[in-house]
Parts: C-alpha cells; sequence; structure tokens
C-alpha cells in the first residue's frame, strides 16, 4: 500500500512521453488529497471544479514538472492556484464558502461535546486572517509537513514558520477568551 | 486548553470528510486525452495551443512565423520559449560580454554543472554566473564581433523568452537546433508563473540546442554555418 515518490516520478516521466493512461494514474492517486487541499482552502462548492481545471492544468503543465522534486506537493500547488483564482472570479456569493473548512464536512458521527470543541476551533480558524488560516491549514489539517506547505501556498519556507507561530498564537489567544467567557457565563 | 493545540487541529483535519465525486477521474481524462502531449516548457496557459502548432509544423522542418501571432510555436528546448511578432525595430543588436576574472573551474562550482566550451572558440575571455547560480555566461571578442554562449539545466528558471519573426529548426549532431536568423527580443522568464521580461534586449542571430541536461544558447553575428560549427565543437 506504500507509495513511494519514485513510483510517481516514472508514472510522470511516462505521461510526460505522452502516456495518458500513466497520468489517470495520478489522478486516481493523488485525487482524494486534491480535493481535500480545495475544500480546506476554501473552494466550497466549486472544489469539484477547481480539482479537474487543476489536474487538467497539470497535465498541460508536467514538461515544466522539474524532476526529482515531489510530485504532490506540485500538484497542490496547482490546486491551491486553482482555489484562489476561483475566488478572485467569483462573486460575494463564495465569501461565504472561504470558510476553511465548511462545517457540514464535518463528520457528523462524533459526539456532541467533541463537536461543539471541533465548531469552536473552525470558528477561530475561520477568523485567522487568510494568510495565516492557509498556513494552518496545510500544516496540520492537511498534515503537509513545512517543505510542502511552503510549496502548495508558494511562500519561503522561513515564512511559513513565522505564519505559522503567528496562527497558531492567535488561535490560542481566541480559543483562551471564548473558554474564558463561557466559564463566566456557564 | 490550547496546548494540545496542534493535535486539535490535526483531528479537525482527519475529521473533515471529502468525498472525491465519482467522475472526477473520467472528466479529467477526457479533457487530457483531448490535449496534446505536455511539452517541456513553463507556459502552461499558452501550451495547449503551442504545441498543437509546434507539431503541426514539426513535419515541415522549418517554421515560418505568421506575422502579428502573439505566440508562434513551442519549441521543445527546456527553458526556452519563442513568441512571435516582430521584434521592436531598433539598432543593431549588441552582444554584451563578459568581465574576466572569473575561471570555469568556480564558474562551474557556483552553477553546479560544468560549462561546456566548444573548442572552435577555445577558452573565453569573459565567464560570469547569474545571481541565482543558474546560468553560466562565456562570451568571446568584444564590440561587434562579441559571441556569447548562455548555458543552463533544461528545466531550470528563468528561462528565455524569445520574440522572433522567422525562426528555423536545423540538424546538429547533438540533435535538433533552433536557428534565430534575425535581430530578436531576449529576456527572461522568472518562476512565478507570470510572463514577465527582465533585462529585455534585442539579441543578434542565435542558435539554441540542448547537449546533455544542458541548454546552451549561441549569441553572436555568425552565420548559421559558422554557428553550427561552433557548436558541435561544444564539449
Amino acid at each position: 500500500m506504500t507509495i513511494s515518490a519514485d513510483d510517481d516520478a516514472v508514472l510522470v516521466a511516462h505521461a510526460r512521453a505522452g502516456d495518458p493512461d500513466a497520468f489517470a494514474v495520478l489522478v486516481r492517486r493523488h485525487a482524494p488529497m486534491a480535493m481535500r487541499t480545495a475544500a480546506l482552502l476554501g473552494a466550497g462548492a466549486n472544489a469539484e471544479d477547481v480539482v479537474q481545471d487543476a489536474l487538467v492544468k497539470a497535465y498541460g503543465s508536467l514538461g515544466r514538472f522539474r524532476e526529482g522534486r515531489p510530485f504532490r506537493a506540485w500538484l497542490l500547488r496547482i490546486v491551491a492556484n486553482e482555489t484562489r483564482n476561483a475566488h478572485r472570479s467569483s462573486t460575494r456569493r463564495s465569501a461565504r464558502e472561504q470558510r476553511t473548512p465548511p462545517p457540514e464536512l464535518l463528520d457528523p458521527v462524533g459526539e456532541v461535546v467533541h463537536r461543539e470543541e471541533k465548531q469552536r476551533l473552525l470558528d477561530a480558524l475561520d477568523r485567522l486572517p487568510v494568510t495565516l488560516r492557509a498556513v494552518v491549514t496545510c500544516r496540520y489539517l492537511l498534515e503537509l509537513d513545512e517543505a510542502e506547505t511552503a510549496e502548495v501556498l508558494s511562500v519561503p519556507r522561513g515564512t511559513v514558520k513565522s505564519r505559522l507561530s503567528r496562527g497558531l498564537a492567535r488561535l490560542r489567544v481566541e480559543l483562551d477568551a471564548g473558554t474564558d467567557s463561557e466559564v463566566g457565563h456557564v | 486548553m490550547s496546548d494540545a493545540l496542534e493535535a486539535r487541529l490535526r483531528e479537525l483535519g482527519r475529521d473533515v470528510r471529502v468525498e472525491v465525486p465519482r467522475d472526477l477521474e473520467a472528466a479529467v481524462m477526457t479533457r487530457v486525452r483531448a490535449a496534446p502531449v505536455p511539452s517541456v516548457g513553463r507556459r502552461t496557459r499558452l501550451r495547449r495551443w503551442v504545441a498543437g502548432a509546434f507539431l503541426g509544423l514539426l513535419g515541415v522542418g522549418v517554421v515560418a512565423s505568421p506575422v502579428g501571432a502573439s505566440v508562434l510555436d513551442w519549441f521543445g528546448f527546456h527553458g526556452v520559449v519563442v513568441v512571435g511578432g516582430q521584434p521592436r525595430a531598433t539598432d543593431e543588436p549588441t552582444v554584451p560580454g563578459e568581465p574576466a576574472g572569473l575561471g570555469l573551474d568556480a564558474a562551474a562550482d557556483l552553477a553546479g554543472f560544468t560549462p561546456v566550451v566548444p573548442a572552435l572558440l577555445g577558452d573565453p575571455d569573459g565567464v560570469a554566473v547569474s545571481a541565482d547560480g543558474e546560468i553560466v555566461s562565456l562570451s568571446w571578442g568584444s564590440g561587434e564581433d562579441t559571441v556569447r554562449l548562455d548555458e543552463f539545466r533544461g528545466s531550470i528558471d528563468p528561462m528565455f523568452l524569445k520574440s522572433v519573426d522567422q525562426s528555423r529548426i536545423v540538424t546538429i549532431d547533438a540533435g535538433v537546433a533552433l536557428w534565430l536568423a534575425t535581430p530578436h527580443d531576449v529576456g527572461v522568464v522568472t518562476d512565478d508563473g507570470s510572463t514577465r521580461r527582465l533585462d529585455a534586449r534585442l539579441a543578434a542571430p542565435t542558435l539554441v540546442w540542448t547537449q546533455g541536461d544542458l541548454t546552451l544558447r549561441l549569441e553572436g553575428d555568425r552565420t548559421l554555418e559558422q554557428a553550427v560549427a561552433i557548436a558541435e565543437s561544444a564539449r
């Protein structure tokens, strides 16, 4: 079940040489993460269109892909860019859809207490400035490592580090404040 | 409450269910199969139809440019894109030389690859490495007689952007080369996905070819035959 990066590299080489079936394998392999990335970065109802466009663009850009680099991060970068473009071109309607992630995506099976706690966390995440939110989302919700986060968001690693620590600090403040006030009310 | 914040965020992420639409793969592959084989280059938006134009013209062997087209042809040279249209009508192009002082070995250290030197030209008079360490430039002679050779790894940035009204594909020992006989704009495109041009200048006749994983661009007031001879002496 372990999929090695080498494996991706072989498939990329085949796809580049004009074998679309090899690209189909890459699509199948990375579609779940691509969908998650689009949804969590705020593509909302457009996630499917965004991912479809991103995958087609990725195919067209395979010649640009630098051999030896991780394919997944490269692909997710295209997904992230498409997500941003989708925001830019859509109307105010989608402002709501930029919530990260939309609460309806949360697993409804969890215990109510946990759901409320998660909702609070989501709300706090939602109030972060978009640049901080994107880094926190990539690094923790999508569980990308620091290098992948930098690549996906097209920012230097140092920026990932600083935004991450600022994002977490703000979340802590928000959550602590929320907890205090609730304690006061109950 | 927030000491385990990172763990809680991870848990939140795992809690998010995002389905892959069942027809996603089919929809993508339908579009992919309708698109041309991906070609090597960087300008995604242009690539699809540019590649089509290139494949259509390959059979002819000689590429003539439709004047006024914003994009002329896509050539499969790493890091080089050619766009159509007339170059700026200005003076004769000048070929910038490089300063003496840097040795070839030092350049190789900075760039991470050993620059190719055409035997016909001998040791270069000037050697330079771009600030980002990705392009090695060699130059010979001075004034109107200057010849320069820019070398870079195929898949690296920046790449050269050329605007030409005439170009030919020629065959040399190393394979296929692109001959740009007339003055043309040359610039460098950065990796931010845009088409920003840096240091745009009018270039002299140029031969572009690839050797191993290097893309080489020879520029100077030389004929095609002279340029090919120089290219074929490059080791």
